[in-house]
């Protein structure tokens, strides 16, 4: 296991009129992998193309390994790239494509040229060295048989594990992975997504991967690192990204389906309500404060008596999806719409069109205030067990 | 969807092909046969009556050293013209577009030859090319170097011409490459940087020059085509002179048919100009194709 690691420190970019990325800071610990995830246009991939020195930063620095290779061009930094488009050499062979990078950097110019080359005792034996490199590498990706293929004979997952190969091969500092599961099918993508982490594994160097969904971020990276409009708005792991976003945003682009978010108006002592009915207190919040509650559908609760911090419901339909069964609740008076996440025996009780209770789980209440910002929510009122309090 | 269906199917997608089948074998099957008919007869134009000759216009033709000097001098043409327009088309277009503010503007100047009356335009080469107020001899004198006699002489004439015609046929595989050039997946160049291909060069023969493959077979084939079909230049500057040095296949047709009246004998040579053409076209193809790939 090497030692690699990498270092983003507030990186700018703007094209033209458009500021791309204001002061991204990211440091990935050796043998990390993290993902970026964000919306399309966040700049989660120019920050990825500036780590690999194919793109150059306004202002700020790339660490590798402790040195600052900001200067030094991405041929020279030795990192691997995977691109979304696979990015093959459509006139080369499989394995041609794979013993590429192992070619420009072990062979010299004129040993790499047809005729010359393969009449030069020396190049011979490193081309033999090549052969095997590329043969392990093909092994670990199950596509030996696949090697004397060009890429428009291969099938998309086929082109990726090659994508992969040339990756792999050459044993770089880091691997960068620019959503190179967008175009597979969904059965391969979940199946790949096990793959390339444990490639990672192997390999043992620090993954940076770009993708734009954020069930793949999270089934897949140490630490998440979610990016909005040029900043990273949190870096924590998947667990804590679910459980305790720092930002409104974050908190509603991770989780599917949606987080619930529920605008209520505070009232006394920090007391929120959803009209005239307290759902929670506690909050760090004064009186007349615009708040947003947001609760994860495992969190909702359904009661059919009225109980402590309910609110009425009406239930619209519900989801059966095997394992589960979404809710799908509009707020009496109110008219805001809620998705709870049932066993599907418990949903099986509840009919369309009648008047339930909802509670949000009081220990998972998520409250963000002006700006999307976290409100914190203080430990004792209606908080009897949560991972804040624990 | 049974046999039947099928067939109906069938049946009707030929019909819809008759219009076009009907045009082609109008505008461009029959006429080719025409001409190839009349190559076998002494027709001479304005004359009413033709005797049948066979093939004997062929074999007459293998003697007929104007034919064999015309054949010979179109040969040489195509050499010289059709390495250096491909060449110098690449070129431009790497040049071009590698660089950002002034594309469009060197794009139109470079293809301004190709949408150019090329009648008009050579009355400009004769002037360039005079043997003793020519700018270009002044130039050559201005450097030391003795003038040359560019179209009078007959050793120059036929590179002369070829100089026109690469001024000529450059533009358009500017353009050409040009698109070939934008078709290129930029991931491809962000994947060879990363591989490690550090030099321009070691870019261009990983990824530029393989991508273009389909589009340079495109362009040696226009290329060719012109280059054998070359007249304009050789009516207007040269006629064919000096002592038949400039003497090119088509002008040789054009004067047989249209100046002798000799339909037959056009007819015959056409007809070999038609072959030879398919011929290399079909050489060419064959033998690129096996290392072009299209993705």
């Amino acid at each position: 296991m090497s030692e690699a690691s990498l270092e983003l420190r507030n990186i700018e970019k703007s094209f033209g009129a458009a500021r791309i990325l204001s002061g991204v800071n990211l440091v990935a610990k050796s043998g990390e992998f993290i993902a970026l995830v964000g919306p399309s246009g966040c700049g989660k991939s120019t920050l990825l193309r500036i780590a690999a020195g194919l793109e150059a930063p306004d202002s700020g620095d790339v660490v590798l390994n402790g040195r600052t290779v900001t200067a030094i061009r991405a041929a020279d930094r030795d990192m691997a790239m995977v691109f979304q488009s696979y990015a093959l050499y459509p006139h080369m062979t499989a394995r041609q494509n794979i013993a590429l990078p192992l070619a420009m950097r072990r062979l010299n110019a004129w040993q790499r040229a047809p005729m010359l080359g393969w009449l030069n005792p020396l190049a011979r034996a490193i081309r033999v060295g090549i052969q095997r490199d590329v043969e392990n590498a093909a092994a670990i990706l199950k596509i030996s048989s696949l090697l004397d293929r060009k890429p428009a004979q291969m099938s998309g997952g086929q082109r990726q594990r090659v994508a992969l190969g040339r990756a792999l091969v050459r044993q770089p500092k880091a691997f960068l992975m620019d959503e190179p599961l967008s175009n597979l099918d969904a059965a391969l993508r979940v199946h790949t997504r096990a793959e390339i982490v444990e490639l990672h594994r192997r390999a043992g160097v620090v993954t940076l991967y770009v993708t734009h969904d954020q069930e793949e971020a999270l089934s897949m990276a140490d630490r998440v690192a979610v990016m909005m409009g040029g900043r990273i708005l949190q870096i924590a792991t998947p667990e804590e990204i679910y459980h305790d976003p720092n930002h409104l945003d974050v908190a509603s682009f991770v989780g599917s389906p949606r987080i619930n978010l529920i605008p209520v108006s505070v009232t006394a002592a920090g007391l929120a309500c959803l009209g005239d009915t307290p759902v929670t207190d506690g909050l760090a919040a004064n009186a007349g404060d615009k708040i947003v509650l947001g609760v994860r559908p495992e969190d909702v609760l359904l009661h059919r008596e009225r109980q402590e911090w309910c609110a009425p419901v009406t239930l619209q339909r519900v989801e059966f999806l095997g394992a589960e069964a979404l809710a799908h609740l509009r707020s009496v008076g109110h008219d805001e719409l809620l998705i709870a996440r049932l066993a599907p025996q418990a949903a099986a009780a509840f009919h369309a069109g009648e008047t339930l209770f909802i509670a949000p789980r009081q220990d998972r209440i998520l409250a963000f205030g002006a700006g999307g910002m976290r409100v914190a929510r203080l430990v004792g009122a209606s908080v009897h067990t949560g991972r804040h309090a624990a | 969807m049974g046999p039947r269906h099928d067939t109906h199917e069938t049946r009707a997608a030929y019909w819809l092909c008759v219009p076009s089948l009907l045009l082609m074998l109008l505008l461009l099957i029959l006429p080719t046969l025409a001409v190839g008919a009349l190559s076998l007869t002494d027709a001479e134009l304005g004359s009413s009556s033709y005797n049948f000759l066979g093939l004997s216009a062929y074999s007459d033709l293998l003697a007929d050293r104007r034919f064999i000097r015309a054949f010979k001098n179109t040969a040489i043409y195509v050499g010289l013209v059709t390495p250096a327009s491909v060449f110098l088309g690449l070129m431009l277009a790497l040049l071009i577009e590698a660089e950002d503010s002034l594309r469009s503007f060197f794009r139109s100047v470079f293809f301004l030859p190709v949408v150019a009356l090329v009648v008009a335009m050579a009355s400009v080469w004769q002037y360039l090319m005079h043997p003793t107020f020519g700018p270009i001899n002044l130039l050559l004198n201005a450097m030391g170097l003795p003038s040359v006699n560019w179209l009078g002489s007959s050793d120059n004439v036929l590179p002369a011409l070829a100089i026109i015609g690469v001024w000529q046929a450059m533009g358009f595989n500017m353009v050409l490459f040009l698109a070939g050039l934008t078709g290129i997946n930029s991931d491809l160049y962000a994947a060879a940087e990363m591989d490690g291909a550090r030099s321009r060069w070691s870019r261009f023969w990983t990824v530029t020059w393989p991508m273009l493959g389909p589009t340079t077979l495109f362009v040696l084939t226009i290329t060719v085509i012109n280059a054998v079909k070359v007249f304009e230049t050789v009516a207007t500057l040269t006629q064919g002179g000096p002592a038949k040095a400039s003497e090119v296949l088509l002008w040789t047709i054009y004067q047989e048919g249209f100046v002798f009246l000799h339909i037959g004998t056009a007819s015959a040579m056409a007809v070999v100009f038609i072959v030879v053409l398919l011929t290399l076209l079909l050489i060419q193809t064959r033998l690129l194709e096996r290392q072009v790939h299209y993705s």
